[in-house]
């Protein structure tokens, strides 16, 4: 966003965490069965704001797991365009999240109250009972 | 007067610029935390068939050991690194005339079965799948088997047999 010459920063917030707890209560069909296999968020468990744009812009996303467990695969999807004078596109699938950057998706202007889904996949009776800790990240770039 | 002459400088400069980008892009993040509690989830399938105790063909023999393969065992469990659990099992009170054995199969990665344990006390736990790790499984047979050791009076009892998912001992 500019204004006489001098532009801002673009800038991203991101509003919400995701917390889960897997018991008992999420066996298949009680004792002798296995986990659900997949858990999800709520649609709306994280609310992006992107600000200060100056046109075109791109948002990765990454993961940093501070304990985690090699069957656990955690996938990020958008649920909403949000409001706000740019467009938005690309995220509204599921896709997993990795440790490296990958491309989410992208827009054009300031956008509002994107809502982001999380999902786990790999969820069973083999991963130990301990916390499992992802912490996400979200960067948005301008193109 | 000094401060207003690098003041006005700042803004002389800024205006200078076609164009002054501060940054090209920021990051944010949000956490996700799972929680995986502790399971320990046991069920039988029901009660067996009634035991009953028949005259031997052969006077002077003490009656045929009976048998009932009917009922079977599931469990869920997961435990901390380290840690196993086992099923025990325990008879409230004994038959008169009648020692009580009983055994759970346990499939291969599912534990280990101790085989055919019999219930020489009542109210005891008898250990009869050991070293159960993070599995499920079901339709593990449980077998009772009744062997008579004394003759006595006709009679008619049912027992109740308790089996517990536990954590081994470390």
């Amino acid at each position: 966003m500019c204004y006489g010459g001098i532009c801002w920063a673009i800038s991203i917030t991101a509003t919400g965490n995701w917390s889960e707890t897997i018991d008992a209560s999420d066996l298949t069909a009680g004792a002798g069965s296995n986990l659900i296999d997949t858990c999800q968020s709520a649609a709306d468990a994280v609310s992006i704001d992107i600000a200060a744009t100056s046109g075109n812009w791109g948002l990765d996303v990454k993961k940093i797991t501070s304990n985690w467990h090699n069957n656990l695969h955690l996938h990020i999807r958008r649920t909403s365009d949000g409001t706000g004078s740019g467009t938005i596109s690309g995220g509204d699938s599921y896709q997993e999240v990795t440790d490296i950057d990958q491309s989410f998706f992208s827009g054009n202007g300031d956008r509002s109250n994107v809502n982001i889904q999380l999902k786990l996949t790999g969820v069973s009776i083999q991963v130990p009972p301990d916390v499992y800790t992802a912490t996400v990240y979200y960067t948005v770039s301008d193109q | 007067m000094k401060t207003l002459t690098k003041i006005l400088l700042l803004v002389v400069l800024f205006a200078g610029l076609t164009s002054l980008a501060i940054a090209e892009s920021d990051t944010t993040q949000s956490t996700v935390t799972i929680t995986f509690s502790e399971i320990a989830e046991i069920a039988a399938s029901g009660n067996p068939g009634t035991l009953t105790i028949v005259a031997p063909t052969t006077p002077g023999d003490l009656p045929a050991d009976q048998s009932d393969a009917s009922t079977t065992m599931a469990w869920t469990s997961n435990v901390a690194a380290g840690q196993t659990r086992k099923i025990t099992g325990s008879l409230a009170s004994l038959f008169d005339g009648i020692d009580l054995y009983a055994t759970i199969t346990a499939a291969s990665g599912k534990g280990t079965s101790a085989g055919e344990l019999k219930f020489t006390a009542a109210a005891t736990d008898y250990n009869f799948v050991t070293g159960i790790g993070n599995c499920n499984t079901s339709g593990e047979t449980i077998t009772f088997r009744a062997s008579v050791t004394a003759m006595v009076a006709p009679y008619t009892s049912a027992k109740v047999v308790t089996w517990t998912l536990t954590e081994d001992a470390l």
